[in-house]
């Protein structure tokens, strides 16, 4: 037992020899976490909001009540421009996207007829895109209710005809009015439900919590793979052939490294999980005994995956690199970088052999599917599985020359 | 000249016979596949968000309820869901829970009859709500089918208040009377649908980019922001460790008591870096050409692009080779700047990046710059295009190269 804690002690102490390593253990995951899972949507609400220009050439009753509408969005900052200082403004990227509004536009949605407005926006900008869709959303309350009133005054036309267009007028608005009050006071016809055990987080919560579980994952998995790279060093250094001289077995020798490596990964993993649920607010689940079988089970499997590298590989260059290249690879196939829900149905299929996806499952399940200990045992005991194989495989290939 | 050939050539040689660099040399464009077996750009069904399996039990009395069902089995519909009809709620539900499907929509036995009689709802007694329940783990894909139920429901909602507004009028006007409001809100109702199948006067005429290029393929945004993620790696870990690595393993000195400059010495290693940098981009670049068919564009214009981008990486490494004093602290900083810059310019987000302050902190990197060029080229750009990409980066090459030389000036090349 003191030969592994040993082992394990000189291990952690060389890794933490270089205060760089900090920057990969601590400085570089919390950064990760912050701005992918959201850190700046939910630290940044006094972001400038997204900028459209509208440029009426109508001038009318209607289209004022639109541009009218649309200065009033709390989603968009709205200023109206000339035609030629909107293309420039948009050129110049000092606004996301204009609206144009061409004459005509009131008289042909009076006369109940379709009417098109154009929208350029930046391209590939998420702020153009938000403009685009306030827009889209402002345009269409206005169309619904004008298509109401214009349903309403034609009715009233076909029954009998207005003495005049004073009335014809006074009846549109007046049903404008109405309809504007009617969709006003909608109900929502949709209700979405989740499962009881569930926690019910909205699309923003949900997809953030995701994205923290991702990079946890990824920031614990490459440096246990790394685990390749303290065989190597210590094969290549020559120090592994020191120790045949000494009374250490093979399995006190490869126990003291794994307890060297996994030490540091539950510490780091313990601060990640703190940090994201003290600072990003991320709700890890209800079951802290079933995270932490999860996480066991993974970083069990990730170490002994590093061993079956450290075996495959000659140099620990060759070892660094293949745990960065791999790490990421297996880190985004098993869903860390992008929710496993996007992937096609053959992907989904085929990532079953990587450790990355079933730690996923298991947490994407802690968080957002209300899974207790019992749902993720079957996920931590494929974990396990990982780990007596990689194993295996990895004691009976090692070699101490 | 000759020296600076010879010195870049043989770093070129070394980076290629070392296992250890050969593995980064590929990892862009395993990593690229990877991005393409994610995206369903390799698959025959596209990616998850097509044929979204929902269920759907339809308990409506009325008509609305088997409209809905069917709007959702349409052949508009094919490629976006996948519908499963089930009679009862419960086994939805669980089927749900099982992984079988992304979400059940429970359709209410008095549905139709709240939402045509009772639409707003203003008396407590119309809020007859759609069920749709979801499976939490897959907050994207029940998003998005919430919208188009949303779609649905706010067409039919356009034709309910047309109808109640236009009945409203007639009976105060004392056209018609109370007793016939049902039947001539129907036929009003009927008629709007006949009359339009898209209920909506105002359109919008979008000038967006994917409008105009159907069949623009993901990998050409995926596949540079890879190039640009491990450019980065290996014009610091492995160029500007050389540098240090020469230093320590003492073949620097050796080179130095030959009649061959600093600044030979110094630009022959700046080759071998931008030259090790152009063949693993272009390792890419000719490898997805050839498997997926990917056209990068105009081939000058990527070349040159290809160089520029290079030489912007390359400036970057030769500085932290400067600063730094051992092959390890380059590796260790490199790995970060590596990290860094690529979540700055957009690498992990498919070539997306920030906007705003870390937009523009972002036109740090060689990463925005080169991928917002080679997006252009892959779009149909022309050379004229990316003048202002490949000018950023050879301006950033050019400065980080003189800082470099100012501080290897100072504190000496071969410093110990």
């Amino acid at each position: 037992m003191k030969k592994i804690i040993n082992i394990a002690w000189k291990d952690i102490k060389n890794r933490f020899t270089s205060i760089s390593e900090i920057l990969f253990y601590l400085v570089l995951p919390v950064f990760f976490i912050f701005m992918l899972g959201g850190g700046f949507e939910k630290f940044g609400s006094d972001q400038e909001l997204p900028r459209l220009a509208v440029v009426d050439e109508d001038q009318s009753t209607l289209s004022i009540e639109l541009v009218t509408t649309l200065m009033n969005s709390q989603v968009v900052e709205v200023e109206t421009l000339s035609l030629a200082g909107a293309v420039s403004a948009l050129v110049d990227e000092q606004i996301d996207a204009y609206l144009q509004i061409p004459t005509g536009f009131g008289g042909q949605l009076l006369a109940g007829e379709s009417t098109e407005l154009e929208l350029r926006a930046l391209e590939d900008m998420q702020d153009a895109r938000a403009a685009e869709q306030e827009a889209l959303t402002i345009v269409e309350t206005l169309s619904r209710s004008l298509l109401a009133a214009h349903v309403s005054t034609t009715e009233r036309e076909l029954l009998a005809p207005f003495s005049s267009e004073i009335e014809r007028e006074a009846y549109f608005d007046n049903s404008l009015s109405l309809a504007q009050d009617a969709f006003g006071n909608l109900p929502d016809r949709v209700e979405m439900t989740v499962p009881d055990q569930s926690e019910a987080l909205d699309y923003r919560e949900a997809t953030a919590a995701q994205a923290n579980a991702g990079q946890l994952v990824t920031w614990v998995f490459i440096p246990l793979l790394g685990t390749s790279v303290v065989l190597t060093d210590e094969r290549t250094m020559g120090t592994l052939r020191r120790l045949l001289t000494t009374p250490t077995s093979k399995s006190t020798f490869l126990l003291g490294t794994f307890v060297g490596q996994l030490v540091p990964a539950w510490v780091q993993m313990a601060l990640l999980i703190g940090f994201g649920g003290l600072v990003m607010g991320v709700y890890w689940g209800g079951s802290m005994v079933g995270l932490f079988v999860l996480l066991l089970a993974f970083s069990l499997a990730s170490v002994a995956f590093g061993t079956l590298m450290g075996t495959v590989v000659k140099t620990s260059g060759q070892a660094n690199n293949l745990s960065i290249m791999s790490g990421m690879a297996m880190a985004l196939l098993g869903g860390c970088w992008w929710p496993s829900e996007l992937f096609p149905d053959v992907l989904l299929t085929a990532n079953k052999v990587l450790p990355t996806t079933w730690v996923m499952d298991g947490l994407n399940g802690l968080m957002l599917q209300g899974f207790g200990l019992m749902e993720v045992l079957p996920l931590a005991g494929v974990l396990l599985v990982f780990a007596v194989v990689f194993f295996l495989i990895g004691v009976w290939r090692f070699r101490f020359e | 000249m000759k020296k600076l050939l010879t010195i870049g050539l043989k770093d070129l040689r070394v980076a290629f016979r070392d296992r250890a660099a050969l593995i980064m040399l590929v990892a862009p464009f395993v990593l690229t596949l990877a991005m393409g077996f994610v995206t369903g750009s390799f698959s025959q069904g596209g990616s998850g968000l097509e044929r979204i399996p929902i269920a759907v039990v339809n308990q409506d009395m009325g008509d609305l309820g088997a409209a809905l069902t069917s709007w959702l089995q349409d052949e508009s519909m094919r490629d976006l869901l996948e519908v499963t009809l089930l009679d009862d709620p419960a086994q939805a539900r669980r089927e749900v829970e099982d992984g079988r499907h992304s979400g059940a929509l429970i359709v209410p036995e008095e549905f139709t009859e709240d939402v045509i009689l009772n639409p707003d709802a203003s008396d407590g007694n119309g809020g007859a709500s759609l069920e749709f329940f979801t499976n939490p783990g897959e907050p994207i894909r029940a998003n998005i089918v919430k919208s188009m139920i949303d779609r649905f429901i706010g067409q039919v909602e356009i034709g309910v208040v047309s109808s109640q507004i236009a009945v409203s009028g007639l009976v105060q006007s004392r056209l018609i009377q109370p007793q016939d409001v049902l039947t001539v809100g129907r036929e009003i109702g009927e008629r709007l649908v006949t009359q339009a199948g898209d209920l909506s006067l105002i359109t919008i005429s979008l000038g967006d980019i994917e409008a105009d290029e159907p069949d623009f393929n993901p990998l050409a945004i995926l596949a540079p922001s890879m190039a640009m993620l491990f450019l980065m790696y290996t014009v610091t870990s492995v160029g500007g460790r050389s540098i240090l690595a020469e230093r320590e393993e003492g073949t620097l000195s050796r080179m130095l008591t030959t009649p061959t400059g600093t600044a030979q010495v110094l630009g022959g290693k700046v080759l071998g870096i931008v030259l090790i940098g152009v063949v693993q981009v272009a390792i890419l670049i000719t490898a997805s050409s050839l498997l997926f068919q990917l056209d990068w564009g105009d081939p000058l214009a990527v070349i040159i692009l290809i160089v520029a981008a290079v030489i912007g990486a390359t400036g970057w490494g030769i500085v932290l080779a400067a600063f730094a004093s051992t092959p390890g602290q380059v590796s260790n900083i490199g790995t970060a700047m590596m990290l860094t810059f690529g979540l700055l310019g957009g690498s992990f987000f498919g070539g997306v990046g920030f906007e705003g302050l870390l937009g523009m902190l972002s036109k740090v990197t060689p990463n925005a710059w080169a991928q917002e060029g080679f997006l252009t080229l892959a779009q149909g750009g022309a050379m004229a295009d990316v003048y202002e990409p490949i000018a950023g980066l050879l301006l950033m090459g050019g400065v980080l190269f003189a800082v470099a030389v100012v501080i290897f000036r100072r504190r000496g090349l071969n410093r110990s």
